[in-house]
């Protein structure tokens, strides 16, 4: 076991692929603390998180193979895992109000890396913070979690029209502070 | 809220670290470890080590999920077709979908085949006896005590019984009815009795279905059997083999049909027979 622990994320993940058991428990050391953690702040049933993570390493199992290489492994594990979480709570016909949050990059480039970027130095958070708490749920499970907006909409609850609306306004006023304000 | 390491690279700091842990952090302060922590495995390390092990899922767990069988080939198509993962389950354990089933229903069927081409007059006949008989021993077979290996843990299980029944018959008129019709096309004789045969199969489906009310559904297949091998072999010797399908032979299987469905219909709210107890 401890040899293997010097070994790189993805070099792990093709061993899971080759059907390496002790190289997912590696993979499960490393990461499920953070993505446990960061699925509570986005459902706060710690057992539906726990099945979550579960859900996540069993996925991980049966499609390893599917990493493309490109990009973090972590990235790709909470793309795994928050796509879990949200077929998890649709089978149970629920959806969670999500505090805030967090990242992949989506389509409208220019406004998320500006997002992207600023929350790492600061000045994107002032702009963030002053968006509704509806738009900036949007933001957090679009533009921050990687959601798709029809899984968005499953995530929040709310029709998957009324998260593309969010997003446009959310993302028209964090240009305007963004990008206007400090040109 | 960040410090800066000797290395050189930035990292959370360790009270911003606690607090996105505990839940208590601010939005941004969470957004922003949040993003960080996917990027560097120092602040994943320390995020393992402030996180107690009550909160994940135990290892065991994982593994012990991981080492599931996948399910088989029928049930993933049961499922594709639209059926619930329970009554995919309990369509696809039927004994008729295993591959023995269907190898053994294939080498009955090239005996047909071939009996057919060597002796063409015997391997009407021979068709004509055996082509009903395998859908319907494959429904007897399909379920109850003396053949179903799930029989105990479905008997145990919230599962209607009549909805387990048709379940399983259907998966058995999918696999075995269109091998037979096939085999009936290959024959040298009328298309019409490729097909003509799922009459007296459909009747006799319905009988062993109902009459599994009261008897061991494989007695109830071996009465019907007998009964159909009987008819054929006077058919045979009577040197007509399609009397077997005249109009008054047709319009027996409907009738046959008809009364058992009717009295299945008619026992289905009933009391449950006495032979599923044992």
């Amino acid at each position: 076991m401890e040899d293997r622990t010097g070994r790189p994320d993805d070099e792990l993940l093709r061993a899971v692929a080759d059907g390496d058991t002790g190289a997912l428990r590696v993979l499960y050391d490393r990461h499920s603390p953070w993505l446990t953690v960061r699925l509570v702040r986005r459902c706060n049933d710690r057992g539906v998180v726990a099945e979550v993570v579960q859900d996540t390493f069993v996925a991980v199992w049966q499609g390893a193979g599917r990493y493309r290489g490109e990009g973090e492994v972590a990235g790709w594990l909470w793309g795994v895992a928050i796509r879990r979480l949200v077929s998890r709570l649709r089978s149970r016909g629920r959806s969670v109000e999500v505090p805030f949050a967090d990242v992949t990059v989506g389509s409208d480039v220019s406004v998320e890396e500006r997002v992207l970027a600023g929350v790492e130095y600061g000045d994107a958070g002032a702009a963030l913070a002053r968006l509704s708490p509806e738009m900036r749920a949007v933001v957090q499970a679009t533009v921050l979690d990687g959601l798709s907006t029809r899984e968005a909409g499953r995530l929040l609850g709310v029709p998957r029209g009324t998260v593309k609306t969010r997003l446009h306004r959310a993302k028209a006023q964090l240009r305007r502070e963004l990008v206007e304000g400090s040109a | 809220m960040s410090n800066e390491t000797a290395s050189g690279s930035w990292h959370v700091g360790a009270e911003s670290l606690r607090s996105w842990v505990d839940g208590d952090a601010g939005s941004l302060v969470s957004v922003s470890v949040e993003q960080h922590v996917l990027k560097c495995a120092h602040c994943r390390d320390q995020v393992a080590a402030l996180v107690p092990e009550s909160i994940r899922p135990p290892w065991d767990d994982v593994l012990a999920a991981i080492e599931v069988p996948r399910p088989g080939l029928a049930h993933r198509l049961f499922v594709r077709l639209g059926l619930s993962e329970s009554d995919a389950k309990v369509a696809s354990t039927a004994p008729t979908l295993r591959v023995a089933w269907l190898l053994a229903t294939m080498g009955v069927l090239l005996f047909v085949v071939l009996t057919a081409v060597l002796a063409q007059e015997g391997g009407l006949g021979l068709f004509l006896m055996i082509a009903p008989l395998i859908p319907v021993t494959g429904v007897a077979v399909a379920y109850g005590p003396s053949s179903d290996p799930s029989y105990e843990t479905v008997v145990a299980a919230p599962f209607a019984m009549v909805r387990l029944i048709l379940l399983r018959t259907l998966s058995v008129l999918v696999t075995s009815v269109p091998l037979v019709v096939i085999t009936g096309l290959v024959l040298p004789t009328s298309p019409i009795v490729a097909v003509a045969w799922l009459l007296p199969a459909a009747g006799f489906i319905a009988v062993v279905l109902t009459a599994s009310n009261w008897v061991d559904p494989t007695h109830a297949a071996a009465a019907v059997g007998v009964a159909w091998v009987a008819l054929v072999s006077w058919a045979v010797r009577i040197d007509d083999p399609l009397a077997v399908f005249a109009p008054v032979a047709m319009g027996a299987y409907v009738v046959l049909l008809v009364v058992a469905i009717l009295a299945q219909l008619y026992r289905l709210f009933g009391s449950t027979p006495s032979w599923r107890l044992h």
